[in-house]
């Protein structure tokens, strides 16, 4: 499995071969520098525009109506109560002409889901929608459509699903799919082999990906034409969905991203808001705001699949693994089959072991459908194989970062034995150690009144750290030296323009303020691939890298006519060319006579292949330091550090941000966040908002959090050398915590988010 | 979320206000904050057909000195005002400090005294402090007014002694007894999040005892819950570490009814009112001068 098919819906195209040659990067005179973000003005100011900031002449304002129920069927619809409210433009629902569009397909193509549904799954299923003159008269006409709902019994708890006396959630019954099994060497003999075996149940929560932003778009007809402002990580995916969805010719579905309030993955494809609002604005002939409210992006936007994940490892006394065996369960919802994708990664690739066995299961349950969440399947496994590697190395009597090192893997196991371009999981373990002072911390003395002090540590890999092709890019060199750079993918709050801007500066010599950036526009840009699984950087960089290549050898090829010398022999050097052995020969590039007649060089760059029989990971490691109140249960995280190896550090600054945020994101899965359903009564979700599903705010993460770059040289995993960072910052987070909360009392939580209330209990329980 | 249409009137008088209250009854709501009120009609949880906007009424914000060393805190006061305002943290520290723990800055600098005693909270603060403290409250309608003692006025979950028309316009906070020491503690999951429990105590010495107790917990019943009990053991037999583990015991025991939610179960609940009972009883008795 590659973490591409996990984002994309079909193989990858392939985009041409660049045609220049890209020599590695010795010196960089801008890339790596802590640069702030090219667009920061504008975010800080107010004055970007968001697709939710998009305001139209006579545009009207939409909202759905959602069943309040987990299972149901609607028996009766009735719409004219709404219809004649004042200011209510238009009221759709399953019977409306048009708008019986299939949306959820099975494995084999059949559907399983319409965009308005008649049998409702889950807490959230879209019934029918309106568009309004006002956000205000909208929801008031929400409340007049009368609904009569048949309510059936449900399905909720995930580890329950596949009891014969469960609701059904799907024809075939809650069986999602076959269970999953991987498997190499010999199991049983592993074990044999084994001196200490440890086995453990470990939960971890469903989450949320709650972006500031909530999902939606702007959406607008000019005759055939189609744009839609949406608020998304990648704006090619949503405008093929579209086209497909309506059957409108590619080019006619324009869709704009620029400024996405940020989406952690639930926003790479488009929802059914985009097509909703594209129905409402051609039925009233009038543009049409869709955005969802807080409660409905909880509902019905995607989240990280609670698991129940059982973990058996069998080790030598000397801590050389023999053998690990893991089962993963989890639960995609009413319309996805994935609740386990590629949880079981790690104890596939990690850690060097010839006997390992995984098997993944997945069901059905009446709950929103999982979308990719920040590092899909990888902090949850993390939970589980990074405690008991410390609880391995508790029993072994071997420091923990120890006992990852005598089990560091020479090769990618995980596919077959190929090797990596690179790999930095020492460097991360023994550097991180070092900086965190690691030794020290473990023997300083533990508690002091109620409360203990503890230190721990986790490591980890991502599946996917190379990006790939397809990406084009374009990079216009305009006759006074400016530059415009043109590319498809979306800046998701990570940098993305910001680096891109500084490998056209790098190659180019023009300041930062002199380029401008065309992104994230079906209508203008090129074809990228959605902003997500860690491969912006890595996918979009070698494009633009190759695109300013073209242009900088074009003028070269320029001058030398001018200066009749061979084009080998210039360079660049700020607004002139000059020969490399002859200072003296020189030219200012606007002097350039067929630079000065054309006005613009045009550049173009394509991300080659990657290199074939290898693998590019990044690798990670993290540490550090909780004190726990042994009579509340309390836990606060006193210092954290994050040792990475990505590659090439793009931008020191934009990087920093990725680790700061991505151990913030981590803390929440480890102490606080958890969707709650009310498994019993009602299938319900019961903490339906930002005051109870709790995401970690400024004053609950510490301010001690140090990033450590591991900067490894990979000249083979693509042409700048930067391998995937966004997703492996958030992996070995919760684990580290948990381990370090070990540490401090003798008592480990196998259950995330480590719950106050449960580690009193314990607590409590050991002290009687 | 967006609320159901209702009608507006920012107030120019207190009189305005009375009248406004008076013609429309329960159809018409007081606004103060708003961080109460608002939430409750963005989810269309509360439906009144017309808002009185008190925000206009300079005169309902003041903090001044009552009588006997005491304050006089007009309902409109604003939580951070409390929490900042020198006479406050010098006369009424616990109130102040009480404040502090209030969600977060924006919300204490919209959020008033008067909003959220009305709005009778069992999770919240100040109602708590107010019965601990023997807090007294003016309550005016059109044409009248009465006082309230803290004690009778908070009835049930979210609901307090007030009528239609009726509105709190000031809080007489009496002074605390000399050689008196306080302490407020909760815990909430986030920082800022309502509390899992909480608890305000007040302890007077006299010769070396404790002459009054007063210990009211949040967030463990329908509103504030005074553990009377508890408070007569101290009274009865003294402060010493062995007192004070007793009456926390006996409060979180028999004079708290919590009730377990999706954050917190019960009986975590009531092992957190003994824990911060009883770090609030020490604390206040060692600020009274006492030792335990
Ligand atoms: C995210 C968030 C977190 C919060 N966390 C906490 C917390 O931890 N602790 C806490 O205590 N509170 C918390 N609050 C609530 C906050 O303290 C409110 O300010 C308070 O509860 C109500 O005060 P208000 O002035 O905003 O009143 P409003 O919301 O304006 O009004 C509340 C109710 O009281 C009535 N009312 C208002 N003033 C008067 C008056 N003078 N006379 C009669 N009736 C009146 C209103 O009609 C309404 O019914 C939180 C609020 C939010 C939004």
């Amino acid at each position: 499995m590659k973490a591409a098919d996990y984002y994309l819906d079909g193989p990858a195209p392939e985009t041409p071969e660049p045609r220049q040659r890209q020599d590695r990067w010795g010196e960089t005179r801008v890339v790596g520098r802590p640069l702030p973000r090219v667009d920061a003005y504008e975010r800080v100011s107010g004055s970007a525009v968001y697709p939710s900031d998009v305001q139209l002449p006579g545009m009207l304002h939409a909202a759905i109506l959602r069943s309040p129920h987990p299972h149901a069927r609607v028996k009766r619809v009735e719409t004219s109560r709404a219809e004649a409210m004042p200011g209510v433009r238009a009221v759709i629902t399953h019977q409306t002409p048009g708008a019986d569009i299939a949306w959820y397909t099975d494995r084999e193509g059949a559907t399983v889901g319409h965009l308005f549904e008649a049998h409702c799954r889950f807490e959230g299923e879209a019934v029918a929608a309106v568009a309004a003159e006002s956000p205000y008269q909208a929801r008031d006409a929400l409340e007049a459509i009368e609904v009569e709902y048949e309510v059936l019994p449900f399905t909720s708890d995930y580890e329950t699903a596949l009891e014969p006396r469960a609701p059904a959630v799907r024809d075939g019954g809650n069986r999602a799919s076959e269970p999953g099994v991987y498997e190499r060497g010999d199991l049983a003999a592993g074990f044999n082999a084994a001196e200490v075996v440890v086995e453990e149940t470990f939960r971890t929560p469903c989450e949320l990906h709650t972006p500031l932003e909530p999902h939606g778009c702007v959406a607008r007809w000019d005759g055939n034409r189609l744009t839609v402002w949406e608020s998304t990580q990648g704006v090619y995916p949503v405008q093929s969905r579209v086209a497909q969805v309506l059957g409108l010719p590619l080019a006619n579905v324009r869709v704009i991203g620029h400024y996405v309030g940020g989406g952690f993955g639930s926003k790479l494809r488009p929802g059914k808001y985009t097509v909703i609002a594209a129905l409402l604005a051609r039925q009233t002939g009038r543009p049409v705001r869709l955005f969802l409210s807080r409660e409905e992006t909880l509902l019905c936007a995607g989240n990280r699949p609670a698991n129940r994940m059982r973990l058996k490892v069998g080790a030598k006394r000397d801590g050389t693994l023999t053998a690990i065996e893991f089962h993963g369960l989890g639960s995609g919802g009413a319309y996805s089959g994935s609740g386990t994708g590629i949880l079981d990664w790690q104890v596939r690739d990690l850690y060097r072991c010839d006997n390992v066995r995984c098997t993944t299961e997945n069901v059905y349950i009446h709950a929103g459908a999982q979308r990719p969440m920040r590092a899909p399947g990888h902090p949850q496994c993390s939970w589980a194989l990074e405690q008991v590697m410390d609880e391995l190395a508790d029993r072994l009597e071997l420091d923990p970062v120890e006992l990852r090192l005598r089990n560091l893997a020479s090769v990618s196991q995980g596919r077959g034995g190929i090797p990596y371009t690179s790999n930095g999981f020492r460097e991360c373990l023994e550097e991180g150690a070092r900086t965190f002072g690691w030794l020290a911390a473990r023997s300083r003395a533990r508690s002091e009144d109620d409360l203990a002090r503890g230190v721990g540590m986790a490591g980890g890999l991502w599946i996917a750290g190379a990006g790939g092709p397809p990406s084009t890019a374009i990079v216009k060199y305009f006759a006074d030296g400016s530059v415009n750079l043109n590319l498809g993918a979306s800046d998701i709050g990570t940098g993305t323009k910001t680096v891109m801007a500084m490998v056209v500066a790098e190659e180019l010599g023009v300041p930062l303020d002199r380029i401008q950036i065309e992104h994230a526009d079906t209508a203008t840009t090129q074809f990228a691939t959605a902003s997500g699984g860690s491969k912006t950087v890595p996918t979009d960089a070698p494009a633009v890298r190759a695109a300013a290549l073209d242009c900088h050898n074009q003028l070269l090829d320029m001058a030398a006519e001018e200066l009749a010398v061979a084009p080998s022999e210039l360079k660049l050097d700020g607004d002139h060319v000059v020969a490399v052995g002859d200072p003296e020969k020189r030219v200012a590039l606007r002097e350039v006579s067929d630079f000065r007649r054309r006005q613009v060089v045009v550049g173009i760059g394509y991300r080659g292949p990657n290199p074939e029989g290898k693998a590019t990971c990044p690798f990670a490691a993290q540490f550090c330091e909780v004190e726990v109140n042994r009579r509340t249960g309390e836990v606060r995280v006193l210092r954290f550090l994050g040792a990475h190896d990505s590659g090439r550090v793009m931008n020191r600054a934009t990087y920093d941000n990725q680790v700061y945020g991505g151990i913030v994101m981590g803390i929440g899965l480890g102490l606080t966040e958890r969707r709650v359903l009310d498994t019993g009564q009602t299938g319900k979700m019961c903490n339906l908002s930002w005051h109870d599903y709790k995401i970690p705010t400024a004053l609950d993460v510490p301010a001690d959090v140090t990033s450590l770059p591991i900067e490894t040289e990979d000249v083979e995993c693509n042409t700048v050398g930067a391998k995937g960072l966004g997703e492996p910052v958030t992996i070995p987070t919760a684990a580290a915590i948990a381990n370090a909360v070990y540490n401090a009392t003798g008592i480990r939580v196998w259950e995330a988010p480590l719950n106050a209330t449960r580690l009193a209990e314990l607590l409590a329980e050991r002290e009687a | 979320m967006k609320p159901a249409p209702v009608d507006y009137v920012a107030a120019g008088s207190l009189e305005e206000a009375l009248s406004l209250l008076a013609e429309h009854g329960s159809d018409a709501k007081p606004l103060a904050g708003g961080q109460s009120l608002i939430p409750l009609l963005n989810f269309r949880l509360a439906r009144p057909t017309l808002l009185v906007d008190l925000n206009g009424l300079g005169e309902l914000s003041y903090v001044r000195d009552g009588e006997g060393g005491g304050l006089s805190i007009g309902a409109m006061t604003r939580h951070s005002a409390l929490e900042g305002d020198p006479r406050v943290i010098a006369a009424a520290p616990l109130l102040s400090s009480a404040a502090g723990f209030i969600a977060h800055p924006q919300i204490r600098n919209r959020g008033t005294l008067g909003g959220t005693l009305a709005h009778a909270d069992p999770a919240a603060e100040l109602p708590v402090v107010s019965v601990a403290l023997e807090a007294r409250f003016r309550i005016v309608h059109a044409g009248g007014e009465r006082w309230a003692a803290a004690a009778d006025f908070f009835v049930g979950l979210l609901t307090a002694d007030l009528q239609p028309g009726e509105l709190l316009v000031e809080v007489e906070v009496p002074p605390m007894p000399p050689a008196s020491g306080w302490a407020f503690h909760e815990l909430a999951r986030r920082t800022g999040d309502y509390a899992h429990a909480g608890v305000a105590a007040v302890l007077t010495r006299e010769n070396g005892a404790c002459s009054r107790a007063r210990l009211v917990f949040l967030s463990l019943g329908d509103g504030p819950m005074r553990a009377r009990q508890a408070e007569q053991l101290l009274e009865t037999q003294g402060v010493s570490e062995a007192t004070i583990d007793e009456a926390a015991a006996l409060a979180a025991r028999s004079e708290i009814e919590p009730s377990g939610d999706i954050h917190a179960s019960e009986a975590y609940k009531r092992h957190l009112a003994r824990v911060l009972t009883r770090r609030a009883l020490n604390e206040a008795w060692r600020r009274a001068g006492g030792a335990a």
